[in-house]
């Protein structure tokens, strides 16, 4: 199956500085599917989604302008794919999705193909993550547990237990020793990968309610990141739900110092956006990038940790899920829900082959 | 839709025959043209009063979440289809429990209704009446309970158990007699136990003097609201000798795990009791489908809640010898569309949904109508609310051609035109 693809998707250009406020899209790829999840491997040359349906799509990027480009479809799951994670080392891709199973995929030699399959949850996978390392590959979800694999011959290596409510999100701490789980009640988890030990639990209470006339959990942790040294957490959510219903939702983040587990910072957007973030990552230690979704279509938001509001924010055409960086932290990839993919560029000089 | 022509003149003669046995019997007996009750069967009989339960979910059950699953299609979305109970019937995986009592169900797929909000979708699905027609026709409950209800009842005949003190189930033109009695979070109705410092005998003498005073006023000025009244205390008292059913801790702790520590769980538990104790026409209200924003995550919630305990109210009913005398209907105001919109939501959708019902009257096992691998068309028995009302009547033995007398003019309890779905029909 083929993908339009408008601009250059030329990615890596270390000569410029990153500057989130030159923010513009330079490449756009239509899948023609809702996407939910993307992620690139560390060439840059090609770029992994899935979205509303059981594939997902290896997508190679041209670096020619508005090319025709042929995408490689990846079956192997009976349910949407929740979780991607790409291995360091660029050669292996894992998949977890709503059918509870885990796919390894080998990327070494051209097409992606299955290389092991684990049905590893009696429910939703939600989330997959790979350690710093590239040995450990982490899985929770709606089962309430967070399962450990062994990278190499997919052993199960341990089962952490302790969570109430769905898990929504994973993510391993930079330091490779610990791992932190959050859940549909924004309580996060930290365990420490080698004995599975539950280490202590944090809550950001501002990003879950419950309904008490419907009896229902609204919120709940939505994305996790760590700066580059662990030393800040950031939990993003949804601070208010006017009609959570209708979808009138507002974004926040809650900031923690991971080391004394306070929060130092909760995070709103200027405007009340009725959007949903989706994925979040630390660009240096300052500055915290959010992709979001939802009613007011799809953003980018730039807030520094210090600051209770976004210094920028960039609209995206529609409602944005997903979101990778390339390594070099000057091209931005978001999925969205109107089947294309789009990458933002944060470099102030557009390089002569993009286009404007 | 569903054309009263396809029924038989033959059943026509023998509604009209259990038509004028019920006039009979009832006498005088209140405003109904149609009597209190018709003459049950042999076989009724034999199975035990007909009752109706009524689970609402409200806000809109999506039906491709639950009767109507459409893996694997583009807007199927992320849960599977699991197989039941009853070969080749599937349903979502949302409801493992619930799959295993399709032998006790029936399911209709192929609902088509013409009211896209709430307020207008809901009075059509409680009425089986478009609001725009006016008329203050009563809701299914209060409608049924005026066939159902039996003189020697000590409980009222209609109740409605919710988390809100929001007012549902209007008596309507049937006065609040039969309007639906709001058991706000399965708390009893208030002032059932009497006032402190307050002796029997002092009530005793009280309702005494206000039976002279109704006496007195009834014998110049007979009206449906001065019957109303004189009845709502006789139900009062009534319902204070039997207040223990509404005390939820009279089960055993086991049991009350069984049906989940959560307000629905305590609802169905409390019907069950109702029903136990013959009050003829209860429903259950379930919230919060509306589910525009993030519809997968909603339902995984709220049909999670709803399954067990669905499933262990089921088995109950079974058990107990319920279910043979209980038509059983899950339903919503409408369903949600096929397509998913940018926030994982599904919308409004009437053109092609679907429902639940089990129990007394109902073919166990059937499936009626048929959408198209999308879930946007009906391929096969169209039907709408009206065609729903006559089945639900008839399978509790109401005839839905009988007509209720509002002293202005005769109002027929079913829509005129339509019939009910004979492939459901037990």
């Amino acid at each position: 199956m083929k993908a339009t693809q408008k601009g250059s998707t030329k990615m890596n250009s270390p000569e410029q500085l990153a500057d989130p406020k030159a923010a513009r899209v330079v490449s756009d790829l239509n899948v023609g599917k809702p996407l939910l999840r993307c992620c690139l491997d560390p060439s840059g040359k090609t770029l992994f989604t899935a979205g509303q349906d059981t594939r997902i799509w290896q997508v190679p990027l041209e670096e020619t302008k508005d090319a025709e480009t042929e995408m490689v479809a990846l079956t192997g799951h009976e349910s949407w794919v929740f979780g991607l994670a790409m291995h360091p080392n660029g050669e292996l891709l894992l998949s977890g999705g709503g059918d509870g199973n885990l796919i390894w995929w080998s990327l070494s030699d051209g097409p992606a193909t299955q290389l092991r399959k684990i049905h590893a949850h009696q429910a939703w996978i939600r989330d997959v993550a790979i350690s710093v390392d590239g040995k450990v590959v982490a899985t929770a979800g709606n089962d309430q547990l967070v399962k450990l694999w062994n990278v190499e011959d997919g052993r199960l290596l341990n089962t952490l237990k302790g969570h109430e409510f769905d898990i929504y999100r994973v993510a391993f701490h930079p330091d490779g020793e610990r791992l932190i789980s959050g859940d549909l009640t924004a309580h996060i988890k930290c365990w420490q990968i080698d004995s599975g030990k539950m280490l202590r639990e944090l809550h950001a209470p501002t990003l879950h309610r419950i309904d008490k006339n419907h009896n229902l959990h609204l919120g709940g942790t939505r994305a996790l990141a760590f700066d580059s040294n662990g030393k800040q957490l950031a939990v993003s959510g949804l601070r208010a739900a006017p009609n959570y219903l209708g979808g009138e939702v507002q974004p926040g983040n809650v900031i923690f110092d991971f080391e004394s587990g306070d929060i130092v910072k909760e995070q709103k957007t200027k405007e009340d956006l009725s959007t949903v973030p989706w994925e979040s990552f630390f660009d240096g230690d300052d500055t915290l990038v959010v992709s979001t979704g939802g009613k007011a279509d799809g953003h980018l938001f730039f807030w520094k940790t210090d600051a209770e509001q976004e210094f920028h924010s960039f609209a995206l055409p529609s409602a944005a899920r997903d979101l990778a960086m390339d390594r070099q932290r000057h091209h931005l990839v978001t999925a969205h829900y109107d089947g294309h993919l789009r990458i933002t560029s944060l470099q102030s000089e557009p390089p002569e082959s993009e286009v404007s | 839709m569903h054309n009263k022509k396809t029924c038989r003149p033959e059943e026509h003669r023998v509604a009209r025959r259990g038509f004028l046995q019920g006039a009979a019997l009832a006498g005088s007996g209140f405003l109904l043209g149609g009597g209190l009750a018709r003459l049950a069967t042999a076989n009724e009989l034999a199975a035990g009063r007909r009752k109706m339960l009524v689970i609402f979910l409200d806000g809109g059950l999506s039906q491709l979440e639950s009767w109507d699953p459409k893996p694997g299609t583009d807007e199927g979305g992320p849960f599977r289809a699991i197989p039941t109970s009853v070969p080749g019937i599937h349903i979502s995986e949302l409801l493992p429990h619930t799959a295993k009592q399709m032998h006790h169900l029936a399911l209709v797929r192929s609902i088509s209704t013409g009211e896209k909000d709430h307020t207008p979708a809901k009075y059509l699905m409680e009425t089986g009446r478009n609001m725009k027609t006016g008329g203050d026709f009563p809701y299914l409950g209060a409608a049924a309970a005026s066939k159902l209800v039996q003189p020697e009842d000590v409980l009222p005949p209609y109740v409605i158990i919710q988390t809100s003190n929001y007012h549902l189930g209007h008596g309507g033109f049937l006065g609040s007699r039969f309007s639906g009695v709001n058991l706000a979070r399965a708390k009893p109705p208030k002032y059932l136990t009497p006032p402190e410092g307050v002796s029997a005998e002092t009530l005793s003498q009280r309702a005494t003097l206000r039976s002279l005073f109704d006496q007195r006023l009834v014998g110049s000025r007979r009206t449906a609201d001065t019957e109303a009244y004189t009845a709502s205390f006789t139900m009062a008292d009534r319902m204070a000798q039997q207040r223990d059913v509404f005390d939820l801790s009279k089960e055993p702790q086991k049991e009350q795990d069984r049906y989940g520590n959560h307000d629905f769980g305590r609802h169905c538990l409390l019907a069950r009791r109702l029903l136990e104790r013959d009050v003829p026409c209860i429903q259950v209200r379930h919230r919060a489908y509306d589910s525009h924003f993030e519809n997968f995550n909603i339902h995984l919630e709220q049909l999670g809640e709803f399954d067990r305990t669905f499933a262990t109210l089921m088995d109950d009913l079974h058990e107990r010898g319920l279910l043979e005398s209980t038509l059983v209907i899950v339903m919503s105001e409408m369903g949600r569309t096929p397509k998913i919109n940018n926030q994982m939501g599904r919308d409004h959708w009437t053109k092609s949904w679907s429902i639940a019902l089990g129990g007394g009257g109902i073919q166990p096992g059937a499936v009626y109508g048929k959408t198209d691998n999308k879930g946007i068309e009906i391929l096969d028995g169209k039907v709408d609310q009206s065609d729903l009302f006559h089945t639900f009547y008839r399978a509790v033995g109401i005839d839905p051609n009988e007509s209720f007398d509002t002293n202005v003019k005769t109002v027929p309890l079913g829509e005129p035109g339509h019939g009910p779905i004979e492939e459901l029909l037990a």
